[in-house]
């Protein structure tokens, strides 16, 4: 597709008499906008138009089909359409089921529908490829006119009509209804069909003169049928009779014809261009500008009732407007202008020459200026009627009843240079001139210029406000000539240097100053406030500004004339971010640029009816009071969509895959007016928290948009009318990348959340087993603790209290009871020393595999031989096991008891100490060659030592051992025991479990 | 029962039996006892398993039990002895001091507790009440008791589980152990929380040993 943005412009259309009867003017003006090929036409040769019910205009060209929305084209053809096989396409209407269809020149039939082509032609019954026109009468029924038959399309295919049950065959050119249900086929003949009747009608003219191009009936019943030789036509009443008649105004082969909504027929011809009839008149309608070409084939009124006309060098769009400028001879000469209304309704316009414009009857009159080859530049009438002239290098001349007095330097003036006039309320004239200002009063002229306190030499415009304060606008500033004396203000002040163009005082007492190229300002309240474009104006030149009896303030600028109500403008000063309703009445069509003057006034005048004039180098341009017309609102479109640079096709919301988030949206209106004062704005929700202000801009472009659901608004508005609004909207759903995707997201955090809690687990776990290890060894220390401090202490407690409690009774219990006490208390300090060695073992040592014993054993023995100087030896054999703290500990017990038993009570020369590993035990003996004593008479032994082996017996059976003990006196003694190895690791496990 | 004992001066002494895994110990209280006038030693135990078999065999006027025990624990050789002759006096001589230890033993019939390394005073006066057939219960013990939080009784199956937590193990391995589910489990860990007034499984099993409903 191509998709050509063209920019739309309008010019003004003069209308000029084709005969000397006819009307001078059209009743009202039309604009005028022409496209050809540099604008985005495929081929200059537009043959036929079509509107279908989305309001697109489709346009057939010699170059392809086209479809257009009033400011940019696509086209259709051979080469990205490949169901067109011909480029040429001469006659379109649209169905009644809203589809296209189309007749080629040379390729057949095609038809459009919902987005795609199809095309009819041999193999359907059609017989000629030449098809002139396509018609779909009342029932639906569609006729089909080639150069060789006419065919009826019959749902499928095509079927010859002609040449058969009493119908002529013929070539056809064009094909209509009437109101009657005739339907009138003509071409090599004219025919009318009524069901099964055929009636040939005769037309003035021979042969080939009298071939139908164009058949149409209007609104009062006449068929108008369009010929090689001219224009023929059949009243109603006359039908019976049959009789055609010429028209001899329109002597040329007619190609196209169309009655317009205001009962207006439009007659294109090939070589006499365009006509319009009505009121009985016809009337050429001039194109002084380009196009040159005068030849027509195509006419179509749309519905919003432009007339299009296809031309053989372009399209010409003609759409009634408000405005027009006035034709005057010799006016685009002029290099400056004023208009001045005058009391009795005439305006004063001043350029080239000076005219006097009856804009009431449409007529202009050159009138003479007072004194020959003096340029008038402007004209104003004071009170007392006197008419004064300010001229171009002659002065100033006061007229008044036929009298006339020139004013020049010579008798006065300042300068014969004039730019201003201006009557102040107290009768006296201000004469603003390029070297300052004269004021006239009853005669006596005085002159104001820099040194007196004016602003700037060169005036360009005066104004009296309501106190009777002159303001005077200069190239440099304003100057406030106030109670006969120049005054500064804060106007005077932050206007220095400004051209101030036009001064204007607003029914509220408030005072705008237009600029050029520096906007406007309105003094009020004592507070000087500027506008610009920024506030809607349309320019930052003002030349001239009118306020209407609406309060609209009417401004002119080098290129555009604009409307804006005074109350928005002060909205504006109130509410910053208010935007006026400014209508601008654009004056350019593109190749030649109307230029509005200014600069010497008045450079505009408002008239007692309302118009507003102001001088352009075309004429004045006119505008009539504005019946404000409800418009039609224009369609907004969404035309094509760019997702990361792909055009993705629009059908209902659209899913978009994950990709950088740049998105382009191509919107437009379909209106075929002016789209000139349509502004278009667009939001995409979910992303923008605003309206965009597009302007005329026509895209909206994102980038780097999260995935997630949009929707595109785009509006479009009348630039004078914000409030309504027509929109469109398209829901876009991104989505996001794998890693952006909910469930992704879920699913990461939930893997997360699990790695989370297995880091948390395993960390719960080490605390467990940290809070274990802690435990078990507190449980030991605690255990340890109880079994030697208290256990020992509370012994000893026990004895020291059976001490007291005994009273000196028997000294040698007493002693033995001491005795024991103080082994007891060195046997709780060995065990609590242990304990907490073997606290500090758990602690660095780790499961090195070896058995403590050994060395422990070698420590004790040493400790015992160093006290009793008797010595002790160890001897180990067997395979160490790795024993369990606790056993060990007991087995050490065991073996410290018989050592230090031995050594204190058997006075023996050595000891031996054996201890012996195998698989399933640990047996150790304690052996001395000492005194020995009789084992079966615990009286023998001591209190303590026999409590000793009380101890080690309980100790030795509590691990599930046997303790033996062997002695004799005299005979030394062996004390041995055996510990199952085996069952400690059971034992070991079952303490786990039960301490 | 075997008729009791006569002094030396021919008062009649009422019998004793010590029962306590510490030799020395016993050496210490018995040398206490037969210091005194009207009562002896009849036996010594150093197990559960032989005091139920010696106060079989002598029937002491009362025991003197100690509850840590190598084998059968002292309340539960309490306890035996009680099924046997449910008049036995008992007092309990340990270095326990938990209020759970106390009553627990006082449940199993014990008539009077007395924490090791008190006086010899004290040892002798309780025995006296005791065979007199009056509690005696000392001050620091009473009022041990007295602190016992109410309510704070575990059913078998929480005790199990405090055991299980004071021995370190987790949730799961508890219930493992007990062949129960580890919801289960919290939920008992979760009012035995409540009973012992505690909010952490530490603090629990610090509370637990500290008032004798475990030890180590």
């Amino acid at each position: 597709m191509l998709l050509r943005p063209t920019f739309v412009c309008c010019a003004v259309l003069a209308a000029l008499p084709l005969h000397a009867a006819t009307l001078p003017n059209l009743p009202d003006g039309y604009t005028r906008r022409v496209w050809q090929t540099q604008d985005g036409l495929p081929e200059n040769t537009v043959q036929a138009f079509a509107q279908t019910p989305d309001h697109y205009l489709w346009i057939g060209t010699s170059g392809g089909l086209v479809r257009f929305d009033g400011a940019s084209f696509v086209l259709y053809d051979r080469d990205n359409t490949p169901a067109l096989h011909e480029n040429s396409v001469f006659c379109l209407t649209v169905a009644h089921d809203g589809s296209l269809w189309g007749g080629t020149d040379g390729s057949g039939l095609f038809r459009y529908q919902h987005g795609t082509f199809r095309t009819y032609s041999t193999a359907e019954g059609l017989t000629n490829d030449f098809v002139r026109d396509v018609y779909e009468d009342r029932h639906g029924t569609l006729w089909v006119g080639t150069d060789d038959g006419l065919f009826r399309f019959d749902g499928r295919g095509l079927v010859r009509v002609d040449g058969r049950r009493g119908i002529p065959a013929l070539a056809v050119h064009a094909i209509r209804e009437d109101r009657q249900g005739n339907l009138w086929v003509g071409g090599s003949t004219i025919l009318s069909l009524h069901g099964t009747e055929c009636r040939e009608f005769h037309l003035e003219g021979y042969g080939s003169a009298s071939r139908v191009k164009t058949i149409l009936e209007t609104a009062d019943g006449t068929i108008w049928v369009g010929t090689v030789s001219g224009l023929q036509r059949l009243a109603l009443s006359d039908h019976p009779s049959g009789r055609f008649e010429g028209v001899p105004e329109v002597p040329v082969t007619v190609r196209a014809l169309a009655e317009d909504r205001s009962g207006a027929l439009w007659i294109g011809t090939i070589g006499d261009g365009l006509v319009r009839y009505a009121n009985h008149a016809f009337t050429r309608i001039a194109t002084p500008y380009s196009p040159p070409s005068s030849t027509v084939l195509a006419l179509f009124e749309d519905k919003e009732q432009n007339i299009w006309a296809g031309m053989q060098t372009g399209l010409l769009r003609l759409s009634r407007a408000a405005m027009s400028t006035f034709p005057l001879p010799d006016a685009a000469n002029a290099d400056f202008g004023t208009v001045y209304a005058d009391r009795d309704g005439s305006l004063w316009v001043a350029g080239t020459h000076l005219y006097r414009i009856d804009p009431r009857r449409g007529r202009s009159a050159t009138i003479p200026p007072p004194l020959p080859g003096v340029r008038v530049r402007s004209v104003m009438r004071d009170s007392r009627g006197a008419l004064w002239i300010g001229t171009e290098g002659a002065g100033v001349f006061r007229a008044l009843k036929g009298a006339q007095t020139q004013y020049t330097r010579r008798s006065g003036l300042i300068n014969d240079f004039i730019r201003a006039l201006l009557e102040a309320r107290d009768g006296s004239i201000w004469i603003g001139t390029d070297e300052g200002v004269t004021r006239w009063r009853d005669g006596v002229l005085t002159n104001y210029r820099e040194p007196q306190g004016l602003a700037y030499f060169s005036i360009r415009t005066l104004a009296e406000d309501r106190r009777g304060d002159l303001w005077i606008g200069t190239e440099r500033g304003v100057s406030h000539f106030s109670r006969g004396r120049f005054v500064s203000d804060e106007v005077t002040t932050r206007l220095r240097g400004e051209k101030i163009w036009a001064i204007h005082e607003d029914s509220d007492g408030g005072i705008w100053f237009g600029t050029r190229g520096a906007g406007l300002y309105r003094w009020r309240d004592g507070q000087l406030t500027a506008f610009g474009t920024a506030q809607g104006l349309a320019g930052a030149s003002i030349y001239q500004i009118l306020e209407d009896a609406r309060g609209t303030f009417w401004m002119s600028g080098p290129t555009a004339i604009s409307s804006v109500s005074r109350r928005d403008l002060d909205t504006v000063v109130v509410r910053p971010g208010f935007h006026p309703a400014v209508t601008v009445y654009g004056l350019s069509d593109g190749v030649e640029a109307t230029q509005i003057y200014g600069g010497v006034s008045p450079a505009g005048a408002l008239t007692s009816t309302g118009e507003v004039w102001f001088p352009s180098n075309r004429g004045p341009v006119r505008i009539l009071p504005l019946e404000t017309r409800a418009e039609v609102l224009p369609k907004v479109v969404i035309e094509q969509v760019l997702v990361d640079g792909r055009e993705v096709p629009i059908e209902g919301p659209l899913v978009v895959p994950p990709g950088q988030g740049k998105l382009q949206i191509a919107y437009a209106a379909v209106r075929l007016r002016s789209q000139e004062r349509l502004r278009f704005r667009y939001m995409l929700e979910g992303f923008d928290h605003d309206w965009t202000e597009a302007l005329q801009r026509r895209v909206a472009f994102y980038t780097n948009l999260p995935p997630g659901p949009y929707r595109f608004r785009v509006q479009a508005f009348e630039m004078n009318m914000p409030e309504s609004v027509s929109e469109a909207s398209l829901a876009i759903h991104w989505r996001p990348h794998l890693y952006r995707t909910p469930w992704f997201i879920a699913g990461c955090a939930v893997l997360l959340l699990a790695a989370a809690l297995a880091a948390y687990r395993l960390r719960l776990r080490q605390v467990h087993a940290r809070f274990r290890a802690v435990l078990e060894e507190r449980n030991r220390v605690a255990r340890e603790m109880h079994d030697t401090v208290i256990q020992g202490c509370a012994s000893v407690s026990a004895l020291l209290e059976a001490v007291a409690s005994i009273e000196q009774e028997d000294p040698a219990v007493n002693r033995e009871l001491l005795d024991c006490a103080r082994r007891q208390v060195r046997i709780t300090v060995d065990e609590a020393r242990r304990a907490v060695w073997n606290l500090r073992q758990t602690g660095t040592g780790g499961p090195s595999g070896l058995p403590q014993i050994g060395p422990l054993l070698d420590q004790m023995a040493q400790q015992a031989s160093n006290a009793s100087r008797v010595p002790v030896h160890i001897e180990a054999s067997g395979k160490p096991v790795l024993l369990d703290p606790a056993v060990e500990h007991d087995i050490l017990m065991v073996a410290r008891e018989a050592v230090y038993n031995a050594v204190k009570h058997a006075q023996p020369n050595q000891v031996s100490v054996k201890v012996e590993f195998d698989d399933v035990s640990i047996r150790m003996s304690v052996r001395d060659d000492g005194c020995g004593f009789d084992p079966d008479d615990a009286a023998t032994a001591s209190a303590g030592e026999h409590f000793g082996l009380i101890g080690m017996r309980e100790r030795t059976e509590r691990l599930g051992g046997r303790f033996e003990i062997r002695s004799g006196p005299g005979a030394g003694t062996e004390l041995s025991i055996s510990v199952p190895v085996r069952s400690h690791v059971a034992k070991k496990l079952g303490m786990d479990l039960h301490s | 029962m075997s008729a009791p004992a006569k002094s030396a001066n021919g008062a009649v002494r009422f019998r004793v039996l010590i029962v306590d895994d510490h030799p020395i110990m016993r050496l210490g209280i018995a040398a206490i006892i037969n210091a005194q006038k009207d009562m002896k030693v009849c036996a010594q135990a150093g197990s559960g398993e032989d005091a139920v078999r010696l106060f079989r065999q002598h029937a002491p006027d009362v025991t003197l039990m100690d509850l840590r025990l190598p084998g059968m624990s002292g309340l539960e050789a309490l306890r035996a002895i009680r099924q046997e002759a449910p008049q036995a006096r008992c007092v309990v001589l340990t270095t326990y001091a938990g209020d759970e230890d106390i009553h627990q033993a006082l449940a199993a019939g014990a008539a009077g507790y007395l924490i090791k390394a008190m006086s010899h005073d004290t040892l002798v006066d309780a025995l006296r009440k005791v065979h007199a057939g009056i509690r005696f219960l000392p001050a620091p013990v009473s009022e041990s008791l007295a602190a016992r939080t109410p309510n704070s009784d575990l059913s078998p199956r929480e005790r199990e589980v405090l055991s299980l937590m004071v021995h370190g193990q987790s949730n799961k391995d508890i219930a493992a152990t007990l062949g129960i589910t580890e919801a289960t489990v919290k939920c008992h860990v979760s009012v035995i929380l409540e009973r012992l007034g505690v909010t952490d499984r530490t603090q629990a099993v610090i509370a637990a040993v500290k008032r004798g409903l475990e030890h180590l």
